[in-house]
């Protein structure tokens, strides 16, 4: 029983950090990548950038081709949201404004369940 | 004194916008892949009546599109089965390891929740560029302790090896979070009546907190086959559907047949019978878990 509780009180933390490493090691890696210079990314393997570089960050910031995407992705995730919360939003109305009757979709159905 | 009840469904109206936008969104679109499976073209946007023919043509291994049909398919099983598989358990197991109070349970939370805030393609990204034999971490690493001939676009293997091992790493969070959700609402009480028992730390899970747990694992289990079947984005940098065809899936499969080589006809059926089966899918496990609700209300 002490045995158990032992390693139990060991195992899960262990456990955790492992999934934890597992998760984090590619994204370090992508970090990692990404303070490189593309010769020093493709002349071979290094756990961390030998001369740390803002480059490609600046070129995504100020290239337009870069931040049009960005942009871009903004734009449409705007007037998606507008859009649909205009086109959605009314059709809760009919279940506000009848409460808990039968007309309503949800309390005819899931609800009631 | 004898109030009727005023009948006014004019709200109703209120509903108008969300059905025409669905309508143009959804059943149109839907309307149009269902015309271009019974018809066939000559071209020149002349259409005539095709009945069930590319159906017939879809469903039968051995036209050249059947085939195809059935190797995309069958990979599609056997990934999703296979992503299963792994995700649940593990799963089970981090909502497990997930502390129980303090600052630790906050910082645990949002470093699991990572990989679920990662566009999609950034992952496909992340692990082609990690898996790479040249410069990628775990490539290397892998060729390095004696698996030379780890290749993400030579070999299968590796390729399947990669794709699984992506999945897993951006998904199994989201099973553990539906646990962990589901353990936090077991109540106290059973802890106790386990421990006065003397329960053992498995006996304790095998009879509270698997049970338990059974709901949601089951939407669990729905959304990860639902993700892990309709599977596009994340797969497409890493491998390409190859090497060959070895990770070609259904998605990536249909769209190749419908944009890049415009077989309307073959594609229209390949989407119909592809989205049958994901409702079926659904279907059954809606059945499945509103059943078991009402037997266990009953």
């Amino acid at each position: 029983m002490r045995g158990s509780r032992m390693r139990g009180s060991l195992g899960r933390p262990l456990g955790m950090a492992l999934y934890m490493l597992f998760l984090l090691i590619p994204i370090y890696w992508l970090i990692n990548m990404s303070f490189k210079t593309n010769t020093e990314i493709m002349s071979g393997l290094s756990l961390w950038p030998e001369h740390p570089v803002l480059d490609n960050f600046r070129k995504i910031f100020i290239d337009p081709d870069w931040h049009a995407s960005f942009i871009n992705s903004i734009s449409f995730v705007a007037l998606n949201t507008v859009v649909s919360v205009t086109i959605a939003l009314p059709a809760a109305m009919p279940s506000a404004v009848t409460g808990s009757s039968a007309t309503s979709p949800c309390s005819s159905g899931c609800c009631r369940i | 004194v004898n109030e009727t009840k005023i009948w006014d469904n004019r709200a109703w109206f209120f509903v108008a916008p969300v059905l025409i936008f669905v309508l143009f969104s959804s059943l149109i679109p839907m309307m149009t892949v269902l015309n271009y499976s019974v018809q066939d073209s000559m071209g020149q946007n002349n259409f005539f009546w095709n009945g069930a023919g590319w159906f017939q043509n879809l469903l039968d291994p051995t036209t050249e599109v059947g085939k195809r049909f059935q190797g995309a398919l069958l990979r599609n099983l056997t990934f999703s089965f296979v992503v299963l598989a792994i995700e649940i358990p593990l799963g089970i197991a981090v909502s497990l390891c997930i502390p129980k109070q303090g600052w630790k349970v906050g910082a645990v939370l949002v470093i699991i929740a990572l990989p679920l805030l990662i566009p999609y393609n950034v992952v496909g990204v992340i692990w082609q560029l990690f898996t790479r034999g040249d410069i990628g971490l775990l490539g290397t690493s892998l060729r390095a302790i004696g698996l030379t001939g780890f290749n993400v676009t030579q070999d299968a293997a590796s390729a399947w090896f990669t794709l699984i091992i992506m999945d897993v790493w951006h998904w199994t969070s989201m099973v553990a979070l539906l646990c962990y959700a589901g353990l936090k609402a077991i109540p106290d009480a059973y802890y106790q009546a386990a421990r006065i028992d003397g329960a053992r730390r498995w006996a304790v899970f095998a009879n509270i907190e698997f049970p338990k747990l059974r709901k949601v694992l089951i939407i669990a289990m729905l959304l990860r086959f639902m993700g892990s079947f309709m599977i596009y984005t994340e797969p497409f940098p890493v491998t390409g559907c190859g090497p060959g065809e070895a990770t070609s899936f259904l998605s990536i499969d249909l769209v190749k047949m419908a944009l890049m080589q415009v077989d309307l006809g073959n594609a229209a059926a390949y989407s119909l019978v592809y989205n049958l089966i994901t409702l079926t899918v659904c279907w059954i496990f809606f059945t499945y878990t509103t059943h078991a609700d009402s037997k266990e209300n009953a």
